[in-house]
């Protein structure tokens, strides 16, 4: 599920979107970035923590900071699935968002 | 004379065979104009229909009739639809209409059929992008106030709810409302959205027909991103329909294709989350046994005079290890810390609470994802939000012993005392 992560088009994407580089390690991950990662993202790194910590070997520090990584990246995955009520929002000609729809 | 000959009815019976056995003229379309008709006592229509050539003996039954739009009436130039077949009382030649097309709807279709031909010789109905799996951003050109909408709205808050659903509002039927629909669609390009759904709700060939319009068609294949169409019902088919990457047959179809299974997602990132918590705990736990089993060898090994010393220097060593990881531990488990409450966060119960139930087999503990997992006779441990039972794929039960994480479990690591195992579950009974 985590590996054919759709990236949307290029046109649609967007300069924020924060990417964890695989290669650096779990460990290394910015908790504040966390809050902002999409959901692919966030639930392939918490894939990762979840592995990572599976293959013990690790000191306690290392694990204490995966784990702790692991924590928020399961809450972000979560906040994405829990969030509040759908709201549609309508917009102009140009594609700015001018208000919300009422349903 | 010869005997052999046929009946009057056989010889009938015999055309009426063969005229029936003919494609073409079983079902055929022909063009012209109604002379001579009049509705029966019974409901159905015997009319004539001619050109400048010739003239031929039609029959509508009363059910058919009921289904047109128009009527076969004297003057009326209309294209039927029907199957040559003969009257055998009277050897009459007729056709037997069960379908007339009034002369505008004869040019939609056409129009239709020539636009479709056009644009698929064109290339306009080869998209087939792959839909982006996790969207952000969904587009949606609808009418505000349609029914549609809602459907929409609804499936999509229930699937993927955190996603922004982006509305350019237009006018879906109507002179006006082909204009509106290719100003909505740039609308929404330009909104940098992932996916696009445009939608209408059922409606007659003529409702939907804004959406078989040649600048509607041109404007959705050129977003750059990928389109779903869900216009009108199951059996309804739009030129909007052809050039959408992915044909939906109704607007919550085209919601459910645009969105990723929330119900499984939530399921895969809870197990996800309770097997970090089982992690951490274990590699804590073998942290401190290390810890302990190096005060231990430090104290053993002192012979002697050295014993003081080396007591002394177990004692301090000790105390700097308990230090360390009690500190930090400490410190997370303090209100101050977000990992104190990230840990009550992960606690199963919290999960379990909602409503799920985390299944591990007996013999080995490992958790059940499918079917496959288990077998008759398997036994199954199943912890629920107020306790735990044990169950047997359709058999017995008997008790379960499931880990639970508690955040002020992290207490133990700051007593003196000897490593407990690690694997107590009553460590939540504790408090």
């Amino acid at each position: 599920m985590s590996n054919d992560a759709g990236q949307p088009t290029d046109e649609a994407a967007e300069p924020d979107m924060a990417h964890w580089d695989t290669h650096v390690g779990i460990e290394s991950l910015d908790l504040e970035t966390v809050k902002d990662l999409p959901f692919e993202v966030a639930y392939e790194a918490l894939d990762e923590a979840v592995r990572r910590l599976e293959t013990g070997d690790l000191s306690l520090e290392n694990s204490i900071a995966i784990y702790e990584r692991g924590i928020a990246l399961s809450a972000r995955c979560g906040s994405l699935l829990e969030a509040a009520e759908l709201r549609v929002q309508q917009v102009d000609a140009d594609g700015q968002v001018t208000g919300e729809v009422a349903l | 004379m010869s005997d052999d000959f046929l009946t009057v009815g056989g010889l009938t019976g015999l055309i009426k065979e063969r005229l029936e056995a003919d494609p073409a003229l079983v079902d055929v379309w022909v063009r012209g104009e109604v002379s001579e008709s009049f509705m029966a006592k019974s409901g159905h229509w015997y009319f004539t229909i001619k050109d400048e050539d010739a003239s031929l003996p039609c029959v509508m039954w009363k059910g058919v009739a009921s289904r047109q739009h128009v009527l076969p009436e004297g003057g009326g130039a209309f294209t039927f639809h029907g199957g040559i077949t003969i009257y055998r009382r009277n050897g009459k030649l007729q056709l037997q209409v069960d379908e007339i097309v009034a002369e505008g709807q004869g040019d939609l279709h056409a129009r239709f059929e020539a636009l479709k031909a056009r644009l698929l010789e064109e290339g306009l109905f080869e998209r087939a992008r792959t839909l982006p799996p996790y969207p952000r951003r969904i587009g949606l050109v609808s009418s505000p106030d349609a029914a549609a909408l809602r459907d929409v709205w609804h499936v999509i808050g229930r699937r993927w709810p955190s996603v922004e659903l982006l509305l350019a509002p237009t006018r879906v039927q109507g002179d006006s409302a082909p204009a509106e629909i290719v100003a909505a669609i740039e609308a929404i390009g330009r909104a940098a959205v992932d996916v696009v759904i445009i939608t209408r709700g059922g409606g007659s060939l003529e409702d939907l027909w804004a959406f078989n319009d040649e600048s509607v068609a041109r404007a959705l294949f050129a977003l750059t991103v990928p389109t779903v169409a869900g216009v009108g019902h199951e059996t309804d088919f739009t030129i909007v329909d052809f050039v959408a990457d992915l044909r939906a047959p109704t607007p919550s179809a085209a919601a459910e294709v645009v969105t990723p299974d929330g119900d499984e997602l939530r399921y895969a990132v809870d197990d996800l989350a309770l097997r970090l918590g089982r992690l951490a705990h274990g590699s804590l736990e073998q942290s401190r046994a290390g810890a302990d089993r190096l005060a231990h060898r430090l104290g053993v090994a002192s012979p002697g005079r050295a014993v003081e010393r080396a007591r002394a220097a177990t004692a301090e060593r000790r105390e700097r290890l308990r230090r360390a990881m009690a500190g930090r531990l400490r410190e997370a488990a303090s209100g101050t810390s977000a990992f104190a409450r990230r840990l009550e966060a992960l606690s199963p119960n919290a999960t379990l609470a909602r409503g799920y139930a985390h299944v591990t087999r007996d013999p080995d503990g490992r958790t059940v994802r499918g079917t496959a997992d288990v077998a008759p006779g398997t036994g199954l441990r199943v912890q629920v939000a107020d306790g735990r039972f044990d169950a047997v794929v359709a058999g017995q039960a008997g008790l379960f012993d499931m880990f639970e994480l508690d955040p002020n479990d992290t207490d133990a690591l700051d007593a003196d005392a000897p490593a407990t195992n690690p694997s107590a579950s009553d460590s939540h009974g504790a408090d």
